[in-house]
């Protein structure tokens, strides 16, 4: 074995006298602090008991080591032992949400660490319905999982499902949620979030007393709620931290927002090439005018521009937060002025894709606000083709195509309830 | 389990989607006065139906139509249900066919008409080959889309009326029931037949059942005249007679200020084809359940694809608006037999089960 790991730079075997015996600790110096653990190690020989951890596999020394743990070798008893030794500061500290913000509710954000995250849940939900049960995936490359629901809320069938599709693929390494997405028998290839990312602990709280299961990558710092449903995209925690009249009034503005940000593009395009004769008579003449003198038909002029959108959305997530604002600044000539002037596209069309990029957002999720952002395109499609009732008949089949979803047998369209954890 | 919320969606979207075109004309064509009896009558025969129906249908917790009738074996089954195949495949081509020809009038004037009930149909089988959970729960979200654009159309339609064209109000001559648009006028009640097919969904039984019910069914009543009285009192029984789309008329002159569209036309034609796809997704489902069911046991998608084509043929052999409602004269007699026979054999059958349990149970107590 020490062959093996001699290869590895960071590899550490030291010979140490302990009350003059001779031992050795072995661990990696990049994922254990030396100075910190050699200190553990008296405490350790002195409370050692027989159960202490033994190990004796190589292979799982070598598992061991890589996890971050460090060995502690006794020539004269001839045995290994396993210590947890102090680690190198490494993890972020739990901070303030970055991508999920809010206002009037709890600020703190998820992290990498399995375990801060679970601190995060369990202080947010003090009962011991709560329940966590964990396992680690892959063979050669591990990766830790925690789940928790809370029981008597969730459904047995829901919490089993999802337990035995992680059990049964035991052996798969999960390096990334599409993956995680298809040993769960997912749809990893549909915008739909049928598993929901959430950064923040507050709404994962909701949803567990919602009877809801929620999944836990290590290193991964959302929280991963199953089942989705469509109204995860309009209802939040925090609105109920406002009046009821206010909670209902952000609620109807996220349903107006999404009408606005599918139906929008398209419906210029039917409006302008497909049905002008449906407008006022005034309306039809204004929207002419201000199309006179672009050489293209809606459809390419729509396009071009969504196209650049989509480049201006990418690039600001991309691009470091210092050069953030010449994009907006660039972006905002171009978008607004420039190419208006230039007769390239027309007024009324820079007035349409500013009310959807704006409207695109107000959803909750971003992983919803994406699902907007591509049905646009098939909407844009319909309605190239057959006008307003093309629109309809888009939005008739993506209300269909979601009523036919549904997540371990349970409708996506499912509104769900919180509910109170009942202490039995 | 379905909600009760989902069934009357369903319920009520599905006679939406029928009750504005060529029903209203029918209506029209058969008297010249008094035209709230014929609407009324209509509306018992279909509440006297659907009380039959439901009636005898709670007799056969968990089953469906095809396993009710199934009981009398395999040849009779094939036989009594034969016309409700044939009464599927008509229904489905003719509203798809009639809708698209308003399309065309209202909004599609160079549009083929070939292309717009393509596209009905393929949507629509889309929509029901995903089943009938399915298309409940889009029921309900159609529902909620297309129901607010059909009463803001149906309620500002009332700036437009004349109140005196409702004289003369009677008509006790009841000349109307020899004339053949009456018979046919009851297409527009032929959904309720559905309910056969989803009685093994059992219904939750909330606070207020009965009342959500009697509320949803007052308001087709309500429906069912408004979509006569409308183009009857903006135009009057004579001129509304010599219109060929004597509804679709009568909304093309309401005219709102403050409207963005020329027209409130486009959000009727809108909201009720929303409603058609509901209408013939629901068909849809019903010609597989049945065909795999009873006549053939192939995958149900075959049978899906290969009755919207079929349906797709027969609406492309219509050529023209006349034969369209010639068409629809000649599926009444099937149409009535659907509408009357099926109710009356599932009560006769819930009869005989009921003689049969007494028998069995007298029995039992003598033993």
């Amino acid at each position: 074995m020490c062959q093996q790991m001699e290869k590895q730079g960071d590899w550490v075997c030291q010979r140490l006298l302990l009350w003059e015996r001779e031992v050795f600790l072995v661990c990696l110096s990049t994922l254990v602090n030396l100075t910190q653990t050699q200190e553990l190690l008296p405490g350790f020989f002195e409370t050692r008991t027989k159960s202490a951890l033994q190990v004796e596999e190589e292979a799982e020394m070598r598992r061991a080591l890589f996890a971050g743990q460090a060995l502690v070798f006794v020539p004269e008893e001839e045995v290994c032992y396993l210590l947890s030794p102090a680690g190198p500061q490494v993890d972020r500290a739990v901070t303030t949400t970055e991508n999920q913000s809010v206002i009037q509710s709890a600020q703190d954000a998820f992290t990498e660490n399995l375990e801060t995250n679970l601190t995060l849940v369990r202080k947010k939900l003090q009962t011991s319905q709560l329940v966590y049960r964990s396992m680690e995936f892959g063979t050669a490359e591990r990766r830790r999982m925690g789940m928790l629901y809370v029981e008597g809320l969730a459904t047995p069938e829901l919490v089993e499902e999802v337990w035995a599709h992680c059990e049964t693929n035991r052996e798969r390494s999960v390096p990334n949620t599409q993956t995680l997405l298809k040993l769960l028998k997912q749809r990893w290839w549909d915008t739909i979030p049928t598993v929901l990312s959430l950064e923040l602990p507050s709404e994962t709280v909701r949803m567990l007393k919602q009877g809801r299961v929620v999944l836990f990558l290590d290193q991964y710092p959302y929280a991963l709620v199953t089942p989705g449903s469509i109204f995860d995209g309009v209802t939040m925690h925090e609105d109920l931290n406002y009046p009821a009249v206010l909670s209902y009034f952000f609620r109807m503005l996220r349903v107006i927002g999404a009408i606005i940000a599918i139906v929008a593009p398209s419906l210029y395009v039917a409006l302008v090439s497909v049905n002008p004769e449906v407008l006022r008579i005034q309306l039809a003449l204004s929207i002419a005018q201000s199309r006179e003198g672009v050489p293209y038909p809606a459809f390419v002029e729509i396009l071009l521009m969504l196209i650049f959108l989509e480049l201006v959305f990418e690039a600001s997530v991309r691009l470091p937060k210092t050069i953030g604002p010449t994009i907006t600044m660039v972006g905002g000539i171009i978008l607004g002025q420039a190419v208006v002037q230039a007769e390239l596209v027309s007024n009324l069309l820079i007035i349409v894709l500013s009310a959807m990029t704006i409207a695109n957002f107000a959803l909750v999720g971003y992983q919803n606000a994406l699902v907007l952002r591509m049905l646009k395109y098939v909407l844009l499609f319909f309605g190239t083709i057959f006008g307003m009732l093309g629109v309809l008949f888009g939005i008739a089949w993506f209300v269909a195509y979601v009523a036919g979803i549904t997540v371990f047998g349970i409708p996506y369209l499912k509104l769900w309830k919180t509910r109170e954890v009942d202490h039995g | 389990m379905v909600n009760v919320r989902e069934h009357l969606a369903l319920y009520l979207g599905i006679h939406l989607s029928l009750m504005f075109l060529m029903y209203p004309e029918m209506v029209i064509g058969s008297t010249n006065s008094g035209h709230w009896e014929i609407v009324l009558l209509y509306c018992t025969v279909q509440l006297l139906l659907l009380f039959l129906y439901s009636k005898s249908l709670r007799a056969f917790p968990g089953q469906d139509l095809i396993q009710i009738v199934s009981r009398l074996g395999k040849w009779p089954t094939r036989l009594l249900l034969f016309p409700y195949f044939l009464f599927l495949l008509a229904s489905i081509t003719l509203s798809a066919r009639a809708h698209s020809e308003m399309l065309t009038m209202v909004l599609f004037k160079r549009t083929p008409l070939w292309a717009l009930y393509a596209v009905i149909l393929v949507l629509a089988f889309y929509i029901g080959h995903k089943g009938i959970r399915a298309i409940y729960r889009t029921a309900f979200l159609y529902f909620l889309m297309f129901f607010p654009l059909l009463a803001f159309v149906l309620i500002s339609a009332t700036t437009q009326m004349d109140w005196d064209y409702f004289f003369p109000a009677f008509d006790f001559s009841f000349d109307f029931v020899k004339r053949k648009a009456f018979y046919s006028g009851l297409y527009a009640f032929s959904p309720f037949l559905f309910l056969g097919m989803v009685n093994h969904l059992s219904q939750k039984r909330g606070r207020y059942h009965k009342l959500k019910w009697a509320g949803g069914l007052s308001l087709l009543v309500v429906s069912y005249l408004g979509a006569v009285y409308i183009s009857l009192l903006v135009h009057g029984a004579e001129t509304s007679q010599q219109l060929e789309y004597a509804l679709l008329t009568a909304l093309d002159a309401i005219d709102l200020e403050w409207f963005i569209f020329d027209r409130v036309t486009v959000l009727y034609v809108v909201s009720t084809v929303g409603f058609l796809l509901l209408y013939l997704a629901m068909q849809i489902w019903i010609l597989e359940e049945v065909v795999t069911r009873v006549y053939w046991s192939i995958k149900p998608v075959y049978v899906g694809a290969g009755g919207t084509i079929a349906c797709y043929i027969l609406a492309c052999l219509i050529p023209n608006w006349d034969i369209m409602l010639k068409s629809v004269y000649l599926d009444t007699p099937l149409r009535l037999y659907c509408m009357m026979g099926i109710p009356l054999l599932v009560f006769i059958l819930a009869r005989v089960q009921r003689k049969g349990g007494e028998h069995e149970e007298v029995t039992a107590k003598s033993a």
